[in-house]
């Protein structure tokens, strides 16, 4: 068995699977029985000022076939009293000592506020705090969730009050609603992070009822925004996780969430800089046991990949991630339609006579058979036909090698500009349109 | 004619002006492609408008190598 352990910024959980915070981790009950089914910890549900909570509350977006491809709610935070949630984590501490358990603050932009609650949920015994600067929905007339988490200076300033009352990890959690996200993780280490959690839900309306012409979810027939996660959320959320992970001025631990469903996802956020990870709806609509699922399929990968502990992985793809203007110009692949498993379906015809580089021949063969075949040199490697063709393994995408040296776009335009724009030579006849 | 053919005939003639050593001595870009100009150690000047991503991407490559040779 490999070592799952994991150390968040001196917050120690037996695995990196976190239960994020959200309606998994309302209650004791809930936490104590996903420690039971192997969750290495908790990000208990946001607590503050209670609140009161709509009726009609979640949407899913389904996709073709697929149930909650996304989904979307309108939740805030507990809606049940500090004492109430503080007396449960004890408890649940207690029992579970070897767990991490994390508990998730959201109050007023004020200094004695935040100092209030910190010391009271610190008192009980907690691993670590999480600022929730990331609710989308709800409050944002008292400045709190997203409304503050979208201003990198009341985030460092929150963040810098309840460093001068923490005696724990702090995790600041971001919120996706924003266009850099780095502005925001680097407003949170400057204010003291020791860590950083994204993503929080995106800003989001799952659907308009066409008969009835209410949005979903409504709620007496009205509706407001809500936040967006689940699978569908996954790749903005691996991309704000990697700006995170490869920006120098963040460097602190990252806790990777947004549309995690599975070992494979989390291995992905964990190559590109997470240490750990946190998971919402994959347990909202499975239930807490497809941890085992997780736990076994990490330890399986990461024997197979010859690695003693998780720790191993952490970043692991981080430099891979770079900018557009470095990737190699040079580098060259070309689609390769594989006949014997083609069932000459024509959807990568379609694509690429329709809307790629018109590369995809239609041919007869000696007995009338239809194939299709890639004319290579026409081919940009655009990738589209091997994404829309659904036969595994039918379209391959193949490497040419280049004679050439690799060759950015940054370099390209560094030797333009090192010759210059030249003098603009006189007399059109001189010029020749190639 | 293809892309790639339109390449080659802009690859091909580009061939020509180095192959008589010519040099790349400016490159202007612009909405039609790149004015790339080109002089002969004699004194001829030229100038070729280059339209394909592939022979800008070439003539890059190109570059690159003269610089590394001065
Ligand atoms: C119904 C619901 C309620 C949530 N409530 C909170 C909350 O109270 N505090 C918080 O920080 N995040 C909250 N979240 C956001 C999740 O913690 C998580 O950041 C988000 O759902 C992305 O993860 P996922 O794609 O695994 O669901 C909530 C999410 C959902 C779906
Ligand atoms: S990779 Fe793109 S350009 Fe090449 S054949 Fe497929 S769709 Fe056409
Ligand atoms: S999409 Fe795939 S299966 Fe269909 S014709 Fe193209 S290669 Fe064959």
């Amino acid at each position: 068995m490999a070592d799952l352990r994991i150390d968040l910024a001196g917050i120690a959980s037996p695995n990196p699977f976190w239960l994020a915070s959200a309606p998994p981790t309302n209650t004791g009950y809930q936490v104590q029985r996903a420690f039971e089914a192997g969750w290495g910890g908790a990000v208990w549900k946001t607590l503050g000022d209670p609140i009161i909570n709509t009726s009609s509350r979640f949407a899913a977006v389904h996709f073709n076939g697929q149930r909650v491809a996304g989904f979307n709610n309108i939740e805030l935070i507990s809606d049940r009293p500090l004492e109430v949630n503080l007396k449960e984590i004890y408890e649940t501490k207690k029992r579970f000592p070897g767990h991490a358990i994390i508990v998730s603050l959201m109050v007023e932009p004020k200094r004695e506020k935040w100092h209030e609650i910190v010391k009271k949920v610190e008192a009980i015994g907690v691993d670590g705090l999480e600022l929730n600067f990331g609710c989308p929905h709800g409050m944002a007339e008292r400045g709190m969730g997203a409304a503050s988490g979208q201003q990198p200076d009341l985030v460092e300033m929150q963040t810098m009050w309840v460093k001068e009352a923490a005696q724990t990890p702090v995790i600041v959690k971001l919120t996706p609603n924003i266009t850099d996200i780095t502005a925001t993780a680097k407003a949170a280490v400057r204010g003291g992070a020791d860590a950083i959690s994204l993503i929080n839900t995106i800003n989001s309306l799952a659907g308009v009822d066409i008969d009835t012409w209410n949005t979903v979810p409504h709620v007496g027939g009205k509706g407001a925004h809500g936040g967006y996660c689940g699978p569908a959320v996954k790749p903005i959320a691996l991309n704000m996780v990697a700006e995170c992970a490869r920006n120098p001025l963040v460097g602190v631990p990252i806790s990777g969430i947004g549309g995690i469903s599975n070992w494979r996802d989390a291995v992905e956020f964990i190559l590109m800089g997470s240490t750990g990870v946190q998971i919402c709806t994959a347990a909202m609509h499975h239930g807490f046991s497809i941890v085992e699922d997780m736990i076994d399929g990490l330890n399986n990968y990461l024997e197979d990949k010859g690695l003693n502990s998780v720790t191993e992985l952490i970043g692991k793809s981080v430099e891979r991630y770079s900018e557009w203007g470095d990737l190699d110009l040079n580098y060259a692949v070309v689609a390769r339609i594989e006949q014997e498993t083609c069932i000459v379906c024509n959807k990568c015809h379609i694509a690429c006579e329709d809307t790629s580089h018109q590369c995809i021949e239609r041919h007869t063969d000696e007995h009338g058979a239809a194939y299709l075949k890639v004319r290579e040199e026409d081919c940009v490697g655009c990738n589209l036909c091997s994404i829309v063709c659904p036969v595994e393994g039918a379209i391959s995408m193949i490497e040419v090698p280049s004679t050439e040296l690799p060759l950015s776009w940054n370099q390209r335009q560094a030797a333009i500009a090192a010759v210059g724009k030249g003098k603009e030579v006189d007399g059109t006849d001189k010029k020749e349109a190639v | 004619m293809s892309a790639y053919e339109q390449y080659v005939g802009e690859k091909n003639k580009i061939d020509a002006y180095i192959e008589q050593q010519y040099i790349i001595t400016g490159v202007r870009e612009g909405l039609s492609g790149d004015w790339l100009e080109l002089k002969h150690p004699g004194g001829d000047e030229t100038a070729l408008l280059v339209e394909t991503a592939d022979a800008r991407k070439y003539f890059a490559n190109l570059l690159i190598k003269q610089s590394r040779k001065v």
